[in-house]
């Protein structure tokens, strides 16, 4: 058997190919079935997310090519497989193996780290399960990839920090508050800035949030959209106290958060941290702010430097990450040489075992003329023969397996001794 | 006893660390094992003889006892504090390397411990006192240690240079509510040691004077944990001001337990007269 992975990625196929080449949820059922159904592919798992299509799959190791693959990708998807082919990478046995492990590591993520492909592939995998598409090798493959990707993401820093800017300012939201769930923000501005920032705001799990702005009627129309209570900017001193994030995108002449405000705000709050966010350029909010105990300002540049402080911190983990997945790898191909020799070696012993038994019995128990020490004797010569006849065939068959070469041996095997045939 | 003890706080000490560089949970894990093996290493001093508690390695030993005690709690009740115990066991391994250091230098002549000696060498009052003492300790190095957790977390913050450790530590709300909780549980229990404590002596018909230094500067230790609570509910101490607090705390402690336990004559102290 040979495990094989064909794909294409961000990396390898420009976008516009890999539109064309994605399988949707609703079709996959029907890409599983008609990939499994191609000569002697036993099991198949698809990935298809934005950034990657990918297609592992089980076959027998006497078939080279999976050109029949590429044709029932290009009918499937209505284009030529000349299109495509160049594009593909296509990784075997252990490559593709370790393939797998680095794509749920995420080291193959456009954005090194990022969280989802954990998710998408477990989707992929449990898609295939329930549709009985894959079997033994690629639960027991996908079962570890899973189990690989969390150990990478709990023991590394890998995906510890976030390397986007909104994502770094909800995260730091998140470690100052805990969870955002019943905490109230304040946006102060209302331009398309402020509306995005309102919307990552509820996405972050905002519960309660005030859009203040200069126009009254754009405040209302913007906080109307995320349920939010709206006020002019004259109002701002009233409300700062009751707030526990402040975002500021609007532009001013004048600081419109001083020291004194927040401070002012801060006794009433007894204490309470505020989380403060200036996306203006010109600044917005008095940079002493942030001497303030309990009071945390961050602006563009200071969010953008976390981001990209982050994303070195994560590349300085990929070598621990590789380290894992190669303790990982290797783990999993020796349980593999155990999977695919172990039932031949045990069948070909049980047989050899039991030829030894017929012809003790048949030639000197029924004759009865040895006596006990003697009958030992036999016994361990007979025993010592099999196992030094056994001893090169079993040293080979686990060298070679994964091979083609070990498949064509097992073949041989199960021929010239008339065993059962093992691969089901 | 003491060997064995402080072996197992060395190696959780070494697995925390070897922890915190690769970040591999497996090794908190063992290194949490191992320091409960210490713990009841610890413990199983004082089940067969609770006098052992008036001696110096006695006293080393409680500090490590109830620090590792309220470790265990924090660590079972909130497992994302794992990064507390690369902080946390040092603290441990030094009390019981103390331990270990004081063994068989005990001098039996304090005014407590010959008193102790004539009435039989056991007492409710003196177990409750020293059991009460022990979480009481215990929780005051863990809201300090707390504290400096919170405020390493938030000087990166405030910097704007969060790292590696800052992504590592639970959220500053609960850092702060950690904090608070173990100031108060820490605080609950001294009380009710000073008051058995108080009870023990007149038991043992000592008399307790204020002009004692250990009497003195525990009532100093209690009034600085009592505005430290009365600041944390009353006047709106929160974050840095509390996590402050409980260190300029737990230096009181030391000053109290230690200092006074060491250097000094009278109740506690274990230096002959």
């Amino acid at each position: 058997m040979r495990i094989t992975v064909i794909g294409f990625n961000h990396k390898t196929c420009p976008i516009d190919i890999r539109e064309k080449l994605a399988f949707k949820d609703k079709d996959i059922e029907c890409a599983l079935r008609g990939i499994n159904a191609l000569p002697e592919i036993r099991e198949t798992v698809i990935l298809s997310t934005c950034n990657r299509v990918e297609i592992y799959f089980v076959r027998s190791a006497s078939i080279d090519s999976d050109d029949d693959l590429l044709e029932f990708i290009a009918k499937y998807h209505r284009v030529e497989v000349t299109s495509f082919k160049n594009l593909l990478y296509r990784h075997t046995n252990s490559d593709a193996i370790e393939h797998l492990f680095r794509v749920i590591s995420s080291l193959d993520s456009l954005a090194v780290g990022e969280p989802q492909i954990h998710g998408q592939v477990k989707d992929a995998y449990q898609k295939s399960r329930e549709l009985h598409t894959s079997g033994k090798i690629m639960n027991t493959l996908f079962e570890k990839a899973l189990y690989v990707g969390k150990r990478v993401r709990t023991e590394t820093g890998i995906g510890r920090a976030p390397i986007s800017v909104s994502s770094v300012a909800v995260d730091l939201a998140e470690k100052i508050f805990g969870e955002l769930k019943g905490k109230q923000a304040l946006v102060i501005g209302a331009g398309e800035m402020g509306e995005l920032v309102a919307q990552n705001l509820v996405d972050a799990g905002i519960s309660k949030m005030v859009v203040a702005n200069r126009s009254i009627e754009r405040a209302e129309e913007v906080a109307k959209k995320f349920n939010a209570e709206s006020k002019e900017l004259f109002e701002l001193p009233s409300i700062l106290s009751k707030v526990d994030m402040i975002v500021v995108s609007v532009s001013a002449s004048e600081p419109l958060l001083n020291k004194e405000m927040i401070v002012n705000a801060l006794k009433i709050r007894r204490g309470n941290p505020i989380f403060i966010i200036d996306i203006s350029v010109p600044r917005n909010v008095e940079e002493e702010i942030n001497s303030i105990d309990n009071v945390y300002l961050y602006n563009t540049d200071d969010l953008t430097n976390v981001a990209n402080k982050n994303k070195m911190m994560r590349s300085s983990e990929v070598a621990q990450c590789e380290e894992i997945i190669k303790y990982e790898l290797e783990k999993y191909l020796d349980y593999l040489i155990s999977f695919d020799t172990v039932p031949i070696i045990q069948e070909m012993r049980e047989k050899f075992e039991e030829i030894r038994l017929k012809e003790i019995e048949r030639v000197i128990l029924t004759k009865n003329i040895l006596n006990e020490e003697q009958m030992e004797a036999v016994d361990y010569l007979t025993r010592s023969i099999m196992n030094k006849l056994l001893h090169n065939p079993m040293v080979i068959l686990k060298k070679d397996s994964g091979t083609e070469e070990g498949f064509n041996e097992r073949r041989s095997l199960e021929k010239l001794f008339c065993l059962k045939e093992e691969e089901k | 006893m003491y060997y064995i003890s402080f072996l197992f706080y060395v190696m959780s000490l070494l697995l925390y660390a070897v922890f915190y560089k690769k970040r591999a949970n497996i090794y908190s894990d063992i290194g949490f094992i191992l320091a409960v093996l210490g713990f009841a290493s610890d413990l199983s001093r004082f089940v067969f003889d609770v006098s052992a508690a008036m001696t110096m390695s006695g006293t080393f030993t409680i500090l490590s006892l109830g620090t590792t005690l309220v470790f265990m709690i924090i660590e079972l009740r909130l497992k994302r504090t794992r990064i507390l115990g690369t902080v946390i066991m040092p603290f441990i391994m030094v009390f019981s390397f103390m331990a270990l250091l004081s063994a068989g230098k005990d001098i039996h002549s304090s005014e407590v411990t010959r008193a102790v000696t004539s009435t039989g060498g056991f007492s409710w009052w003196m177990l409750l006192h020293i059991f009460s003492a022990l979480i009481g300790y215990g929780a005051f190095i863990a809201s300090a240690l707390i504290g400096v957790l919170f405020i390493i977390g938030e000087r990166q913050l405030k910097s704007h240079q969060p790292g590696n450790l800052f992504y590592s530590l639970p959220d500053f709300g609960t850092l702060s509510k950690l904090n608070f909780r173990y100031t108060l549980i820490g605080w609950l229990f001294f009380t009710i040691s000073i008051v058995l404590g108080h009870y023990w002596f007149r038991s043992l018909s000592i008399k307790i004077s204020i002009d004692s230094p250990k009497v003195a500067l525990t009532h100093l230790t209690w009034s600085i944990y009592t505005f430290l609570l009365f600041s944390q509910i009353f006047l709106g101490w929160k974050g840095r001001k509390a996590a402050v607090g409980s260190i300029i705390g737990i230096f009181s402690i030391l000053v109290t337990f230690l200092g006074i336990n060491l250097f000094s004559n009278g109740l506690h102290s274990f230096r002959s007269f």
